[in-house]
């Protein structure tokens, strides 16, 4: 499968900054996958995400999309940022109009299209984040969680082909959260790519496919969440703790409670598991005393 | 959340009249208010508009007089002043041992001015507590203002709010360690406020720039639309409304208190 996004040894410090935000990162993201780049506070993750459609230009390095090099001329970057939606970590900075459909029409209409498709993409945007019926409020009346809402339906308006988000659930009470992420489920089951950026592991470990472990401007791991996450010295280096629900299941594996593969993605799934064996364990011991 | 004249303007019981109605019955009222000779018509109006924002609006009493208060209270100061430099006729009233005193025409003109700006001020409150700014932005394109003014004014009205927000947060932040205990610190605070805004400020115009960049910003922007007819019904009892203060301020023109 040919990668959707590919990024070859980017580099970039801030201006006036003393030491690089990002130093020597190369990633493929493929077409269709849902990415979680995870890592501490600092460790480079929004500025390369604010890479992937052009707000940032590496210092070094290059970034494809579709195969071809990024061009940074005004009309390259306006096509790129429609294929490549953003939505950044704080809704008020993202919505700019005076009522909630003003500003998820910002995008449509900015791309030129006619009224009518306006209107739908605006509809349509609003029903997918659930959110009709708030089309006159203005934003400063909304809630936390309807505002990132919005702020993701003023994305979804421009129909991208790739959506980035930066730390989706930062700020947002644990229903919400959880709200938001199971939109970005329905997304990517869609087949949207999806990338997002946190340094919750748990979040990771549920929804992603493909993990990129950061720290301190580099890529430290990549690879599916649960070998990613199994690794105790790696998220030591990531000052990460590794996922609940792994880490027991990792130790009940090791101690031979359970088989060690695959790892449990829920719950139900680790619990339905341990019950198995336990039944296991006592038919054979019943079949042993019976003989 | 902040009670703001917004808040109720979205609220109050006049918000399915349609806004161009609201602002057209403001604005002539003003003019009508300016231009009227005599202080009976204005005082009209400002009877009349404070009623329908009162009973009809049901803006509650409290509310509307602490916002009424601030701007006729700036012009209370300025009739002071008038009533004393402006002459003509008689004198009513003498300072002693100052060169000042009130006399019958500038009493006159003082209650006209007076007059005068409350009727105007009770207008502007009746279009600003009844019509939502999104529904006046919607208006304004309909009537042709150019797109640049009204793009401005959606950016700043939606920035008012969080520069508010803002404002109550370094505020609160301050309060609690003790920031406003004695005067000289609540100078040295308040300065630090300022200073924190403005860098704030800065920081959000860079960052409107790339949110509006990275949502492929082209030069234009959405109007919010809305969808209320004027019913012939009250348009014409604004008409009715409009010519009766008219008639009115032509006959009692010449109707003098003094």
């Amino acid at each position: 499968m040919t990668p959707l996004l590919t990024i070859e040894n980017v580099a970039y410090t801030y201006p006036g900054g003393q030491t690089q935000a990002i130093s020597g990162v190369s990633m493929e993201i493929t077409a269709g996958s849902r990415t979680a780049l995870v890592g501490p506070n600092g460790a480079g993750k929004s500025t390369f995400l604010l890479m992937l459609n052009g707000i940032l230009r590496p210092d070094s390095g290059v970034v494809r999309f579709s195969g071809r090099p990024l061009a940074y001329d005004s009309k390259s970057l306006r096509d790129l940022r429609r294929r490549v939606g953003f939505v950044f970590q704080n809704p008020d900075v993202q919505i700019i109009a005076p009522t909630v459909e003003a500003d998820v029409a910002f995008g449509p209409v900015n791309l030129g299209l006619p009224p009518d498709d306006v209107r739908r993409a605006v509809r349509d945007a609003l029903d997918h984040v659930g959110l009709q019926g708030y089309e006159d409020r203005p934003p400063h009346l909304l809630s936390g969680g309807e505002k990132k809402r919005v702020a993701i339906a003023g994305i979804l308006a421009m129909d991208p082909e790739v959506l980035v988000f930066d730390e989706p659930t930062a700020s947002l009470d644990p229903a919400t959260s959880g709200e938001v992420m199971d939109l970005l489920d329905d997304l990517a089951s869609r087949g949207r790519t999806v990338l997002l950026s946190t340094h919750d592991v748990e979040l990771a470990y549920r929804w992603a496919d493909s993990v990129i472990l950061m720290g301190r401007g580099r890529v430290l791991a990549r690879g599916a969440p649960e070998e990613v996450f199994s690794d105790p010295d790696l998220l030591t280096a990531a000052r990460l703790r590794p996922p609940a629900l792994l880490a027991l299941s990792n130790e009940l594996a090791h101690r031979g409670i359970i088989d060690r593969c695959p790892p449990p993605k829920g719950i139900a799934e680790l619990v339905d598991r341990i019950e198995r064996s336990i039944s296991d364990h006592a038919s054979d011991r019943g079949g042993h005393e019976r003989r | 959340m902040y009670e703001t004249l917004d808040g109720y303007a979205r609220t109050n019981r006049l918000g399915s009249i349609s806004p161009g109605l609201k602002l057209f019955l403001g604005l002539a009222s003003i003019l009508l208010c300016t231009s009227s000779p005599g202080p009976i018509a204005p005082l009209l109006v400002a009877v009349s508009l404070s009623a329908a924002i009162l009973i009809l609006a049901r803006i509650p009493p409290r509310v509307y007089a602490c916002t009424l208060l601030i701007p006729v209270s700036f012009a209370m100061m300025s009739v002071i002043v008038i009533l004393f430099i402006t002459g003509g006729g008689p004198v009513l009233f003498e300072v002693p041992f100052l060169p000042l005193a009130i006399t019958v025409g500038g009493a006159n003109l003082a209650i006209l001015l007076l007059a005068r700006v409350f009727g105007g001020t009770c207008a502007l409150l009746f279009v600003a507590l009844t019509t939502p700014m999104t529904e006046v932005f919607a208006l304004l394109k309909k009537i042709g203002v150019p797109t640049v003014l009204i793009d401005l004014a959606m950016l700043i009205y939606r920035f008012i709010f969080i520069f508010i927000a803002e404002a109550d947060q370094i505020y609160r932040s301050q309060v609690m360690r003790l920031g406003y205990g004695r005067f000289i610190e609540s100078v040295n605070s308040l300065g630090m406020l300022v200073g924190a805004l403005f860098l704030r400020t800065i920081d959000r115009g860079e960052a409107l720039v790339l949110a509006m960049d990275a949502r492929c910003y082209s030069g234009t922007f959405s109007t919010p639309g809305y969808s209320r007819s004027v019913s012939p019904r009250s348009f014409i009892a604004t008409l009715i409304y409009l010519g009766t203060v008219f008639a009115v301020s032509l006959k009692t023109g010449s109707l003098q208190f003094i």
